[in-house]
């Protein structure tokens, strides 16, 4: 029985892909992605990042994109297409770690508020109510002063304010899939709640998941830019968009290209991610295409 | 009905409390010396420390807490630290500016989203669907602080057509409010067209067809009250984001509101105000969200079972 | 069918609701104040645009200069510092020390009036004096301040704690301002509510986040300012203030951004004024725990840094290297020879402190860029000798509290501004050891000799005496490189070009009453 719903399962799969193949869109959005993640691996090729990114020069300061310097450089004279470039590494590093870590959470309370329901569920969920009734920038942001800024901590405040989100989303695709009969069945077989859980809930709950995860991270990209835009963010000389356009902004008048490119650095990542998972959603929920 | 409205208001009253816990905490855990910010940093040790001991800012945390709800209940709230005035007053001047822009935004995100998501269902493949549906994927990938920049770059700085920031007269309002609304839009752009398509397929509609009804009165007489239905929903829910949320667009156009006011609060450290314009925004969005779900009761007669039950 | 209908109503009729409660609020907000540079002949008012709301219009509940800036239309101190620095009798026509520096005893203008008719008397003054030395926001100014007492209708006694000559530079504050007693004991603790003074502008109102409105004083003691009416409009981001002084929206803007200055020198109808402000920009040590303990290591870093660059790239040029420990528009200051850049001696002394190979430190700093910026090109200056700065930035109350009070750090790029004209100002909060910790001295250095020295010139009335102790005082602080100083920081003012009597005031002193229309 095992055997023939794997095999099942596969088969699913194959026509998930199938059916993500023939979205144009969410191909062009994986790929642009996928390029996305080679030049934060190959950063260091592209761009130096000690002679480009961090060494202040004071005669190339404001300069406008020209042959050598395609982007322009910055207040410091730094060159801005060396550090939309590093940028990258660290938007999709946060982006995806903070996505991880909350999921990791926000799945264990999610499973054993949607597993377990009745009064457990209800405690729980309350729980995150509470938190969801904060804002989140603002939850962010308070977390942030609290525990001091830079890179570990901007990544701990952005998975607090994400964790009760993830909860949700996996206890409702549990719950659709918790009252189907093979549950019922390996219930019967006398299996523990844990393996019940693991084996064959969060498998078949995983598709809508996957779905939510990678919008998330296009959501968790904007927000740390957001953040770092009103001055929360990574500490400098770290190349970071959102702290791009917060420093380039009271010369934008002037200095246009400051704030022009690595807000289109962001865009483009952040719509990759979303052209893919909405691809993905797509093809996991073909009714919702058609 | 009143039964549901009260257990709902009830219902409210552990989150609230929850929340103030929660913030007042992480407030507590936040390094800084209120102290130093409030008076400058000239002033004395001793003026320093007379005046955290008026505060009772000495005193243990669950002391703090304990005096800062019980005050609270009775209506009387503390004094700012940087302001000095009653945290109430400050937050209910506020207010209104935020309110404005919460509900031009949400005006604005919903005429457009909403007959933008009705025409590309009802077109859906045309060219109109197609452009429609790629213009909402741009909307939601593009971060509206910086959506808010390019409008201040563009309509301010180069055309010179509008105000910049501030909040002066109705011309200010305008870049905000589209900064403000292009996310949602293209959220109730894309929820609208697929709640839609999905009536639209329904069985009634195919029979409001075959009995003959035009194009026109199958849309706007039966597939758009079904099709409204989520939309209301996540209109609900923008609209208290929207309250507490449009912090960093406050922060692009420097506009006086809420967001500025809690964003400026949690740099001073100054507590009464953080913890009371969190938990105004939560009451504000908890009620938003029980109107929303009564409007829900006068679109459709099915949920009223509901309040019946309950 | 007829809920259909029902529906639609209700969602059209909610749809047209909020537009149009939107949109008729918008409207309220509207001032119609659009006056243009042009006609600026027959114009009798001035709007003044400042970057943040004022935390209260109580003269002793304030502690901000744009506060001061404001405080000072409509309140009057007992002297008053001029452009060029000496200072002037105001509500106080002339003053007598004691022999031994403790007390002042000054004689009170007599026929001056208050905003609501009063004529102020000694007892006025005293209880404005007295309840400002019992607030906690002026602390920075009063803190030798014991009490004042009346002597008789005419003249009033103010008693130092210790003698301290720098006492009239302290009565120029706007912490001092002269309130009428009978309105602020009236007012209780709502006295910014309705602000009585004796300045040239009365109070009108004050819309919180927008503006504050005042009327000229007809009956001001120097006389009927020509300015009419004067409005103070907030706009907390500076690039949009300077947009509405050149669209005529304003009229003075009041330290503008650094980066819009060549746009708006450029500007036909718009005259920019630059001067050095009363502010010191340093890099301060930790000179008692840590690495720089060191003395021959805080040497090295005085050797790194490039103090033209700093200011180039840090604050677009608007500062004054300084090589002084006493900013350079303050009493006694002189110039001073400290450490310049050479980066070979930088290295030596590096290698004999013991880290030939370099060092990694971290350096606190506020995320304001006042801070964050210079502080960014001292890390990439310090790179070049293989120093390695990690830059943690944290808001201000916490950057405070850690650095300040707690001195828990290695070494901070740090500003002070000295709220009075006078180099004790500094000398005593940050040097002498008597202030070590609790905020103000940090650099926590024990150097023999030092507090003897700062106490000795404190209580020197003589001039030529008292240079004398600053300039062993400097000496003593590059000698052990205590902090290094790096530069004055410079204010600036720009302003519609047909106002007359605007000037640009290194301590922020403006009087609107000075201005009129050419």
């Amino acid at each position: 029985m095992e055997k023939t719903k794997e095999r099942k399962q596969r088969s699913q799969i194959s026509m998930i892909l199938h059916r993500l193949k023939k979205n144009k869109l969410a191909m062009f959005g994986l790929v642009v992605f996928l390029f996305l993640v080679l030049v934060a691996i190959f950063a260091d090729f592209i761009a130096d990042y000690d002679s480009l990114c961090v060494r202040q020069n004071a005669e190339l300061r404001y300069l406008t994109p020209c042959a050598e310097h395609i982007f322009g450089c910055d207040e410091y004279g730094r060159d801005i297409f060396a550090r939309i470039v590093h940028g990258t590494r660290i938007s999709l590093f946060v982006g995806v770690v903070s996505v991880l870590i909350s999921l990791a959470f926000g799945a264990l309370i999610g499973a054993v508020a949607g597993y377990y329901g009745g009064k457990v569920d209800n405690i729980l969920m309350r729980i995150m109510d509470v938190f969801l009734a904060i804002p989140s920038t603002l939850l962010a942001i308070s977390i942030v002063a609290a525990l001091g800024q830079g890179m570990a901590n901007l990544m701990i405040a952005m998975c607090i304010s994400q964790v009760p989100r993830s909860a949700r989303i996996v206890r409702s695709s549990i719950l659709s899939v918790k009252g189907q009969e093979f549950i019922e069945a390996a219930k019967c077989y006398g299996s523990s709640d844990g393996w019940i859980i693991l084996r064959h809930i969060i498998p078949n709950a995983i598709g809508p998941i996957i779905v939510q995860s990678t919008l998330n991270v296009a959501r968790m990209i904007l927000t740390i830019s957001g953040l770092s835009f009103v001055g929360l963010g990574i500490s400098p000389p770290t190349p970071e968009w959102g702290s791009m356009l917060s420093a380039g902004r009271s010369v934008m008048r002037y200095y246009p290209h400051l704030v022009l490119f690595p807000g289109i650095a962001i865009a483009i990542t952040v719509l990759s991610l979303n052209l893919f998972g909405d691809g993905l959603r797509d093809a996991l929920d073909p009714k919702m295409k058609k | 009905m009143i039964k549901y409205i009260l257990k709902r208001l009830l219902m409210m009253i552990p989150v609230i409390l929850g929340i103030s816990f929660i913030i007042f905490a992480i407030m507590d855990l936040t390094p800084g010396d209120p102290a130093a910010s409030a008076l400058g940093e000239g002033s004395s040790v001793e003026a320093r420390e007379r005046w955290r001991e008026e505060r009772g800012l000495n005193d243990p945390f669950f002391v703090r807490y304990g005096r800062f709800i019980l005050d609270a209940l009775r209506g009387e709230f503390p004094d700012s630290y940087s302001t000095n005035e009653p945290v109430n007053e400050e937050v209910l001047y506020r207010f209104p500016t935020t309110l404005k822009l919460a509900l031009l935004g949400t005006a604005l995100s919903v005429v457009v989203g909403v007959s933008v998501g009705i025409i590309s269902a009802v077109k859906q493949y045309s060219i109109i669907d197609s452009v429609s549906m790629i213009t909402a994927m741009l909307l939601t990938s593009i971060p509206a602080f910086w959506m808010g920049l390019m409008l201040i770059l563009l309509f301010s700085l180069k055309l010179n057509w509008l105000p910049a920031t501030g909040i002066d007269n109705w011309k200010s309002y305008i870049l905000p409010m589209i900064a403000v609304a292009i996310n949602t839009m293209a959220s109730l752009i894309r929820l609208t067209r697929s709640s839609m398509l999905e009536v639209i397929r329904a069985d009634y509609i195919r029979t409001a067809k075959a009995k003959g009804a035009t194009q026109k009165q199958v849309i706007f007489k039966h597939a758009l009250r079904n099709a409204l239905l989520p939309v209301i929903t996540q209109i609900g829910i923008n609209f208290g984001i929207q309250l507490g949320g449009a912090i960093i667009i406050e922060q692009v156009f420097a506009i006086p509101g809420l967001g500025t006011l809690m964003i400026n609060s949690v740099r001073l450290k100054d507590t009464p105000m953080v913890m009371m314009s969190i938990t105004f925004v939560a009451i504000a969005a908890g009620l938003v969200n029980l109107v929303v779900d009564l409007l829900y009761t006068l679109i459709d007669p099915r949920t009223k079972s509901t309040f019946v039950k309950n | 069918m007829k809920k259909g209908k029902k529906m639609e109503k209700i969602f059209s009729l909610l749809l047209v609701l909020t537009l149009a409660v939107g949109i008729s609020a918008c409207g309220s907000g509207t001032t119609g104040k659009e006056e243009n540079a042009g006609e600026s002949a027959s114009r009798d008012d001035v709007i003044f645009s400042i970057s943040s709301d004022t935390t209260s219009l109580d003269p002793a509940e304030t502690k901000d200069t744009v506060s001061y800036l404001v405080i000072f239309q409509m309140f009057d101190t007992l002297v008053r510092e001029e452009p060029d620095g000496t200072i002037a009798p105001a509500l106080a026509e002339s003053w007598e020390w004691n022999d031994d520096n403790t007390e002042l005893t000054l004689a009170i203008r007599q026929g001056v009036k208050f905003h609501n008719g009063d004529e102020m008397t000694t007892e006025d003054v005293a209880y404005s004096m007295n309840r400002a030395i019992a607030s906690e926001y002026t602390s920075a100014v009063t803190s030798e301040f014991d009490r004042m007492e009346v002597v008789d209708d005419t003249h009033v006694k103010l008693i130092l704690v210790e003698p301290y000559v720098a006492a009239l530079n302290c009565l120029c504050n706007a912490n001092l301002g002269i309130v009428s007693k009978s309105a602020a004991e009236e007012a209780g603790g709502n006295f910014e509510e309705n602000p009585v003074g004796t300045g040239a502008y009365k109070y009108v109102e004050w819309a919180r986040g927008e503006r504050i409105e005042m009327e000229a004083n007809e009956d001001y003691w120097r006389g009927a300012p020509s300015i009419k009416k004067l409005t103070f409009k907030i706009h907390t981001d500076k690039s949009t203030a300077a947009i509405a002084l050149e669209k005529g929206e304003v009229d003075i803007l009041y330290y503008p951004n650094t980066s819009d200055r060549t746009n708006l020198m450029n500007q036909e109808n718009i005259t920019w004024e630059e001067g050095p402000a009363t502010t010191l920009f340093y890099l301060a040590f930790n000179c008692r725990d840590g690495v720089f303990a060191n003395e021959k290591l805080r040497q090295a870093v005085c050797y790194a840094l490039n103090r033209e660059d700093i200011v180039a790239l840090g604050v677009d040029g608007l500062g004054i290297p300084t090589e002084s420990a006493i900013p350079a528009c303050t009493e006694f200051y002189k110039d001073f020879d400290g450490y310049d850049q050479d980066l070979e001696k930088a290295k030596a002394l590096l290698a004999e402190a013991g880290y030939p190979d370099g060092l990694s430190i971290t350096m606190k700093t506020n995320q304001s860029s006042q801070y964050s910026k210079p502080t960014e090109v001292i890390q990439s200056q310090l790179a070049e000798v293989g120093i390695t700065v990690n830059i943690e930035l944290m808001e201000r109350a916490a950057y405070l509290e850690e650095t300040q009070t707690a001195c828990d750090y290695e070494c901070t790029f740090y500003v002070i501004t000295n709220n009075i004209t006078d180099p004790d100002y500094i000398m005593t909060r940050r040097f002498h050891t008597k202030m070590e910790g609790g905020g103000n001295n940090f650099t926590l250095a024990r150097i023999e000799g030092l507090d003897e020295l700062i106490d000795a010139a404190r209580g020197e009335q003589d001039t030529a005496k008292r240079q004398e102790l600053y300039d062993q005082i400097n000496e003593l602080i590059y000698e052990h490189a205590v902090i290094d100083p790096l530069y004055t920081g410079m204010t600036s003012i720009a302003y519609n070009s047909s106002l007359d009597g605007v000037y640009c005031s290194g301590s922020e002193r403006h009087y609107v009453s000075e201005y009129s229309w050419k």
